[in-house]
């Protein structure tokens, strides 16, 4: 299974354990240096469709200063996909950074 | 960053989340307030207008699950009864007025007959007479728009609807295909008792009858007048002198524009628009079939509102079916209390 790059750092902000929505987004973006940046509507977007896809589960919610948060953990198969695609990711940088040898040209 | 305006707008945005989402309306909410507070006052439009979209995409797919799994099969087989009594009724109108020959043009002959037998078969609920009706129908009303029948003169063609004011041929063409589809959709083996059917039949045939009684009895045909002009106009006169030739009355079939019935479909649609919007909840297959009555003839009743042009008036009529369409999608839902359509615990926000 092929992750979008938010829905891989969604996934990885959970490797740790449950996370709430805020704290998924704080996290995705530090992981990301940045570059995924989530609002509360497009993580819920992301949230719902990993949910459906069975890649994370609702832990628990809590009231936490009259604020409702709902904590969400990466299941099994969520774990498996977002290895998978680290590796998937870590074999293609490979192909770039290791020394290639010389193209091969045709003879014309 | 002043609290007050945070949580106004954030609540705001979050009322576009459909009330059965109200847990997820509050956590995304609450989730955006945390994201406000920790980014600074910037942020406030971004989570707001996300809160938004969220909402609204969440509304979207539970209107469409919900209009997917509407009734449709029953109202497509309610509206063949009514469908088939305005048709007839419509054909009643333009046929009288009008026609003084005999015998019948193929035109007419398939017209009447298929309406009659339309009637008939969804008061018997017997779908292969309904669509044999429909199809007849279908057939004469279209039938001069591919150029059957206009080989002679555009006067003399069996049948022919002029399109000064509204062409109900065209018209009807619509409403013939949806009536052969609800055709389809009446039960295989409908149970049937006499007496249904023949109320059924009166009710049906009520439309007619009341046209009848405004039509009859009708004025003698008038004789077709004729400028014959046998030269040219004579030096320094703009106009020859024509010689007037008074005819037999026209013998051809037209269905001209008739103020009478236009009202009276108008306010038949309307009256089915507040009766069925009413029970839509008790009764969704209805509102359903109205809705589908309205876009089929939308066109029309867009061109009659304009004048002589649809836009922007076909917003109406496409506004209220679909307005119809989900009250009834969601009455049916509702009632049937399906357990699926209610959010996941594993679908929820965050």
């Amino acid at each position: 299974m092929h992750l979008r790059p938010a829905s891989y750092f969604v996934l990885a902000s959970l490797l740790d354990g449950p996370l709430h929505g805020y704290a998924i987004s704080a996290r995705a973006e530090q992981l990301s240096g940045g570059d995924v940046r989530l609002t509360a509507g497009t993580l819920y977007g992301a949230l719902e469709r990993m949910a459906r896809q069975g890649l994370v589960q609702m832990d628990r919610e809590e009231t936490v200063d009259g604020r409702l948060r709902r904590y969400y953990r990466l299941s099994d198969q969520g774990r498996d996909a977002v290895m998978s695609e680290a590796d998937r990711l870590a074999a293609a940088a490979r192909v770039v950074k290791r020394p290639r040898p010389a193209p091969i040209r045709s003879a014309v | 960053m002043k609290p007050r305006l945070r949580d106004r707008l954030t609540s705001i945005a979050a009322r576009t989340f459909p009330r059965s989402h109200r847990g997820d309306a509050r956590v995304v909410r609450d989730c955006a307030r945390d994201a406000v507070d920790a980014r600074g006052p910037r942020a406030l439009a971004r989570e707001s207008l996300a809160i938004a979209g969220a909402g609204l995409r969440v509304r979207l797919a539970m209107d469409t699950r919900d209009v997917r799994g509407a009734p449709w099969r029953p109202a497509l087989a309610a509206l063949t009864l009514p469908l088939a009594a305005a048709l007839l009724c419509v054909w009643t109108f333009g046929f009288l007025p009008l026609y003084d020959h005999w015998p019948l043009g193929e035109g007419w002959a398939l017209l009447l007959s298929g309406s009659v037998l339309a009637l008939i078969g969804a008061a018997f609920a017997a779908r292969w007479v309904v669509l044999l009706g429909a199809a007849a129908m279908f057939v004469a009303a279209g039938a001069p728009y591919v150029g059957y029948g206009t080989e002679k003169a555009l006067s003399g063609t069996p049948t022919f609807f002029p399109g000064s004011g509204v062409d109900l041929g065209a018209a009807s063409l619509i409403p013939a295909l949806l009536l052969a589809v609800g055709a389809l959709s009446l039960p295989r083996r409908p149970q049937r008792s006499l007496r249904t059917v023949l109320d059924r039949l009166l009710l049906g045939l009520l439309p007619t009858a009341v046209a009848l009684v405004h039509l009859l009895p009708r004025e003698a045909p008038q004789p077709t007048t004729s400028f014959v002009y046998d030269e040219l106009p004579a030096r320094g006169s703009s106009v020859a002198k024509p010689e007037v030739v008074f005819g037999p009355p026209y013998e051809f079939p037209q269905l001209t524009a008739s103020k009478p019935l236009l009202t009276a479909l108008g306010i038949a649609l309307l009256v089915a628009v507040v009766l069925s919007w009413r029970a839509s909840r008790t009764r969704p297959e209805a509102a359903l079939a109205t809705a589908l009555v309205l876009v089929s003839v939308a066109w029309p009743l867009a061109w009659t509102m304009h004048g002589y042009a649809v836009w922007p008036q076909i917003i109406v009529p496409l506004g209220v079916a679909f307005a119809l369409t989900l009250r009834a999608a969601h009455a049916a839902r509702r009632s049937s209390g399906s357990a699926e359509l209610s959010p996941e615990p594993a679908a929820s926000p965050p």
